[in-house]
């Protein structure tokens, strides 16, 4: 009965949509039903072994360090066990560790940031078994950097602004170098065709509800975003080497992440 | 399957509510762009309607040299009213480093109508997203984007015309979108030309001017196309014959760069021919001076390749061989496209 409350004040609000979007109208009467918190937590790993910029790891037989791993996660949506979608509006979640970056060559400074954790607040309250997100910005976003949604920003060095002949987002950006040659790594993503979506699905149904904050603890395997790439073939990523992006774009879809723990104990 | 989306913005919108939304509109009543009779009615622009208030705040910011890194340099100063809005030179050395840039600055006419791409390669997909690059780029006007904010915060007047024209506070990405209303708002359609043939005030083109009409639409106008003077597409028109310069991520590639389709090599956008009489030196590298040398380049000079056009090939000649009556004609119908409205 509800739903059909629903449904009928979508087309009411759509068919008079001058005024607020149907958006509100619906996230105001699923928040009604006590919602709950969730936490997403994206745990960088080489392997098995935590991720620490500037640490030697061996990736593609070669040692490397890294001081900038980064990656927009966005349009977040949970899969009930109803079979329902609940898309999060205006998801779009910049993760990172990264030493201090210069943007605009130089023109200031990023501060060194460590960000796994992403809050969603006011979740409807459900058992959840799965999650879909994308790595990358979407196309409407991408294609017009004067639209504001989410943590989408132009301050940040993820924009290709200042480099003068494509004015949209970097999706996911690597950096480092090889350690025997010195030899810089510059491994990026962007355009259009680099968005990926990806579906994890939960072993046992998530709660979500008023009581306690959920967790999600999501595994992001570097040795996944780099499967395959030849470092010294193509030290630098970028939309000059589609076919190399391409991959990693692919990397980042299927050989990425995996579900590490959904609980709603404390992590 | 069921579909829900959740916001969190909830309480932000509803305290807010809608009718501010309303109010603002009235107060702040949609841009008259006057769709030249000649013209399509322009695409619209959801995300970003042309209001009175925007278009006024863009082309203060246009003129505005506090965009600059150094405070030395706006958007004027290499896009200038008076060439309609292009800069005179090849490769302009007005920006903050003083280098040479790697394209010619061109003309920014009728772009209300440019639906495909914007730079020469159409690398920027629409006006909004198109300013960050001169903003930020080292060679142009090199501005820290969080201190440009605080710049404009610190004056009492920018506060109340973003707020005029966007119900907001400051904000970069606002920045971006009065400048693409200001640029729209760039109607270029006065000319002798169009007064012709719009049948304004009984102005007429003399026989040569006539003539020329003629030239331009058995040669040019396929590319060139009337009434905005570009089909709004890219094409290679022969500059070259090798393209052999991969460097700056292969920009000298053309079209190529964005699309990655080897059928694009050495491909540009057509520019529009409106105002051509004044805005030279030419092509996406400055490399003619004249209007003549234009036409002696489409008559002898036109390079074969894999890609130059279809139409510069003619009863198996290469370019487009006009003798020198027509090419007279031909100058004298492009400078009936003058239109002094800016200049
Ligand atoms: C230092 C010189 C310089 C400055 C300053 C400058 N531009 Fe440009 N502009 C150029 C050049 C050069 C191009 C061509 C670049 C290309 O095609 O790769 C261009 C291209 C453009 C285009 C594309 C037009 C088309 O038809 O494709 C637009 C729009 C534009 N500029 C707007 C602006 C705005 C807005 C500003 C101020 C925020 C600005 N420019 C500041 C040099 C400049
Ligand atoms: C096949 C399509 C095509 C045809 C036919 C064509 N042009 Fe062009 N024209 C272009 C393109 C594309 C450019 C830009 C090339 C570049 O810069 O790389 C251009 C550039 C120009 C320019 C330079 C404008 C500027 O602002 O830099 C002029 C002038 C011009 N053409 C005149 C003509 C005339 C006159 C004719 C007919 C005799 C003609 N064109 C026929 C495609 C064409």
């Amino acid at each position: 009965m509800k739903i059909n409350y629903i449904s009928i004040l979508v087309l009411l609000i759509i068919s008079l949509s001058s005024c607020s979007s149907d958006d509100d109208a619906i996230s105001t009467d699923l928040t009604a039903a006590s919602p709950g918190e969730l936490a997403i937590t994206f745990d960088n790993q080489v392997g098995d072994t935590d991720f620490v910029l500037n640490q030697e790891f061996t990736i593609n037989s070669q040692t490397v360090t890294l001081n900038q791993l980064r990656y927009w996660v966005s349009n977040v949506s949970l899969i009930n066990d109803q079979g329902e979608v609940i898309v999060i509006d205006d998801s779009y979640f910049l993760i990172e560790e990264t030493d201090a970056i210069s943007i605009q060559d130089g023109a200031y400074e990023y501060p060194a940031t460590k960000r796994e954790t992403i809050t969603l607040s006011g979740v409807p309250a459900g058992n959840y078994t799965g999650i879909s997100y994308a790595i990358g910005i979407d196309s409407k976003y991408n294609d017009n950097l004067s639209l504001q949604a989410g943590e989408l920003s132009q301050l940040n060095g993820m924009t290709n602004i200042s480099w003068m002949w494509h004015t949209s987002y970097i999706f996911t950006a690597i950096k480092g170098k090889i350690v025997n040659s010195e030899s810089v790594l510059k491994l990026e993503t962007g355009l259009n065709d680099s968005y990926r979506e990806l579906t994890l699905n939960f072993d046992q149904a998530l709660v979500v509800n008023a009581s306690d904050t959920s967790d999600l603890l999501i595994k992001a395997d570097i040795t996944g975003m780099l499967q395959g790439v030849d470092f010294t073939e193509t030290p630098v990523i970028g939309a000059s080497t589609p076919e190399a992006m391409n991959l990693m774009a692919d990397n980042f879809q299927n050989a990425t992440f995996s579900l590490e723990k959904a609980t709603d104990e404390n992590l | 399957m069921k579909i829900y989306r959740l916001s969190f913005l909830i309480l932000a919108a509803l305290s807010l509510g809608c009718s501010k939304d309303d109010a603002e509109y009235i107060e702040n009543p949609q841009f008259d762009l006057r769709v030249p009779a000649n013209f399509s009615e322009p695409p619209e622009f959801p995300d970003n309607p042309l209001t009175t208030a925007g278009v006024a705040l863009g082309e203060k910011l246009f003129f505005d040299s506090k965009l600059s890194g150094d405070n030395n340099i706006s958007c004027a100063t290499c896009h200038k009213p008076e060439l309609a809005f292009s800069e005179g030179s090849a490769l302009s050395t007005k920006g903050i480093s003083g280098k040479p840039l790697l394209r010619h600055v061109p003309t920014l006419i009728n772009l209300a109508w440019s639906q495909n791409g914007f730079f020469w390669d159409g690398g920027s997909k629409n006006l909004e997203s198109q300013a960050f690059a001169p903003l930020a780029h080292e060679d142009e006007m090199f501005q820290d984007l969080q201190e440009l904010e605080e710049e404009l915060k610190a004056e009492l007047e920018y506060i109340e015309l973003f707020e005029n024209a966007f119900n907001s506070e400051i904000k970069i990405n606002l920045v971006m979108k009065a400048l693409a209303q200001y640029q729209r708002s760039l109607i270029f359609a006065d000319s002798k030309y169009d007064k012709y043939i719009r049948n304004e005030n009984d102005v007429e083109l003399n026989q040569q001017e006539l003539r020329g009409y003629s030239v331009y639409l058995d040669n040019c106008a396929q590319c060139h196309q009337s009434d905005l003077f570009t089909d709004d597409n890219y094409h290679n028109n022969g500059l070259d014959a090798t393209f052999l310069n991969f460097s700056n991520d292969e920009m000298f590639l053309g079209r190529y760069r964005v699309t990655r389709n080897p059928d694009d090599i050495g491909k540009y956008k057509t520019p529009t021919l409106r105002n051509v009489a004044i805005t030279a030196p030419y092509m996406h590298d400055g490399r003619f001076n004249s209007l003549k040398e234009v036409l002696d380049f489409y008559n002898s000079g036109v390079q074969e390749s894999e890609t130059l056009d279809p139409l510069l090939i003619q009863n198996n000649k290469i370019g487009i061989e006009l003798n020198a009556d027509d090419q007279e004609a031909l100058l004298a119908f492009l400078n009936t496209l003058t239109d002094s409205k800016y200049l």
